[in-house]
């Protein structure tokens, strides 16, 4: 490759990565990103969707992302929060779905209802001393197993 | 004479060796995401077709192609860019194989991000294996029946590394940037940062992922942050300094690399590309650390670098 050639691709693609910078940070690509990541001002308060697992006993375990269908804790951030907004009826759809796969894995097997749940709790509270805040139900669904 | 000293700068002679280093390097690990990805790449092909956000070139060119593709595609197309990406990896058909090893990535990891989260591990990666693929980066440690070149491109090997470099300088000095644009100076006082890893460890606490091993230590006692934060802005707006020369370049990269190390003590946030080191390989001399897994390739068969 010549010098020119070279200059050209030199350019071309410096340029397209630093080519975000003219866009609003908040309009993020892939792969040319504004790496907006922790960037935004963010309030310790924080209102949230997840899923909990309920027990016979009426207690509660954190499910794992491979629960909503994905290995990524942010991926299935996305997919609850979406879901958060969304009729009751979609909001189902996504507990059953929930539930089938943990009906599946047998490491949950003391689970028997699934809950997405709206939480708005103060992070820096809840890290430092363990305080939860309010929740309220979004959806329920039983955990159904075929019997053996 | 400002354009020839730029010129004299960006086409500085650097050894053939040097670049097939971070070919390998590159590419290797390339393979390796790649592959630990595809059970991934294949599950949130699966998510239903409202979630599709296409990014990228999903953007661009998904609706005429149909996506949501069908799973099988998905998962067709991300193994036939790891058989790709050992081609690029190995040097093999670098001509042919390269641009579609790129394309393929560029491809996959953009489809991965299309599903309402767009992830930041991967941008590097793809950027450096599309510089990589326009550079002529198999003249030397390729595997392979070619003749090896004869003479040296006219435009020599330096720019493509220096490219390479100026890439993760770029993507670092756009995170500073965004960090000014959205929060101002006041990101520097500490409660910005301590509000991130509350908010990001509180997230993973309630969706089953793993609290990083300081977050509730530094949340706790919130002192340091200050310093911690001052540190990451003037290491991403200072990351172009690490063109200005060799030992600027190597001072970064390790501090570049402890920012990395710090964000998974407080925040068990992975960037495995740099983490590794590799995102900051163009900015060292490759082909040192490259070297003896690369002369025992050799021994297996690879042709070595061209005689100049």
């Amino acid at each position: 490759m010549g010098r020119w050639g070279a200059a050209l691709v030199s350019i071309v693609l410096v340029g397209a990565t630093l080519a975000p910078v003219a866009r609003a940070p908040e309009d993020d690509g892939f792969p040319l990103s504004t790496f907006p990541m922790f960037a935004a001002p963010r309030p310790a308060l924080v209102a949230m969707s997840y899923a909990q697992g309920e027990t016979q006993g009426g207690g509660l375990r954190a499910l794992s992302p491979a629960h909503l269908g994905t290995g990524e804790v942010m991926q299935a951030f996305a997919l609850l929060q979406r879901a958060a907004g969304a009729a009751p009826r979609e909001r189902l759809a996504l507990c059953t779905a929930i539930a089938a796969r943990v009906a599946g894995d047998a490491d949950y097997r003391e689970v028997v209802a699934i809950r997405l749940v709206a939480g708005r709790h103060d992070a820096v509270a809840y890290l430092a001393d363990g305080a939860v805040g309010p929740e309220v139900t979004q959806a329920r669904c039983d955990v159904a197993r075929s019997a053996r | 004479m400002i354009g020839a000293g730029l010129a004299r700068w960006w086409f500085a002679p650097a050894p053939v060796e040097r670049l097939a280093a971070l070919r390998i390097a590159i590419g290797g690990f390339a393979v390796i995401w790649m592959s630990a990805r595809l059970p991934e790449v294949v599950a949130v092909a699966r998510l239903p077709a409202g979630e599709l956000a296409p990014v990228g070139i999903i953007r661009v060119l998904g609706r005429a192609l149909g996506a949501p593709l069908p799973v099988i595609a998905v998962a067709a197309i991300a193994v036939a860019t790891v058989g790709l990406l050992i081609a690029f990896t190995a040097g093999v058909r670098y001509r042919v194989t390269a641009p579609l090893a790129a394309l393929g990535l560029l491809w996959t990891l953009s489809y991965r991000n299309s599903w309402g989260m767009v992830f930041h591990t991967d941008n590097l990666l793809v950027l450096h294996v599309i510089a990589l693929a326009a550079a002529p980066a198999a003249d030397a440690w390729t595997l392979g029946r070619g003749a090896p070149p004869r003479d040296a491109p006219a435009a020599g090997y330096g720019w493509a590394i220096k490219l390479l470099a100026a890439i993760t300088c770029a993507a670092y000095l756009l995170a500073g940037i965004a960090k000014l644009r959205l929060a101002g100076l006041s990101w520097i006082d500490g409660a910005q940062l301590r509000n991130q890893i509350a908010v990001d460890n509180l997230r993973k606490a309630l969706l089953g992922g793993t609290v990083a091993p300081l977050a509730r230590l530094l949340v706790a006692h919130p002192g340091g942050l200050v310093g911690l934060s001052i540190l990451t802005l003037g290491l991403e707006l200072g990351a172009p300094l690490a063109l200005l020369g060799r030992r600027l370049a190597r001072w970064w990269a390790w501090g570049a690399w402890g920012f990395h190390v710090g964000v998974v003590l407080a925040m068990n946030v992975w960037f495995p590309y740099p983490l590794v080191g590799i995102a900051f390989l163009p900015l060292l001399e490759a082909e040192h650390l490259v070297g003896r897994p690369a002369r025992w390739w050799r021994a297996c068969g690879m042709r070595g670098a061209p005689a100049r």
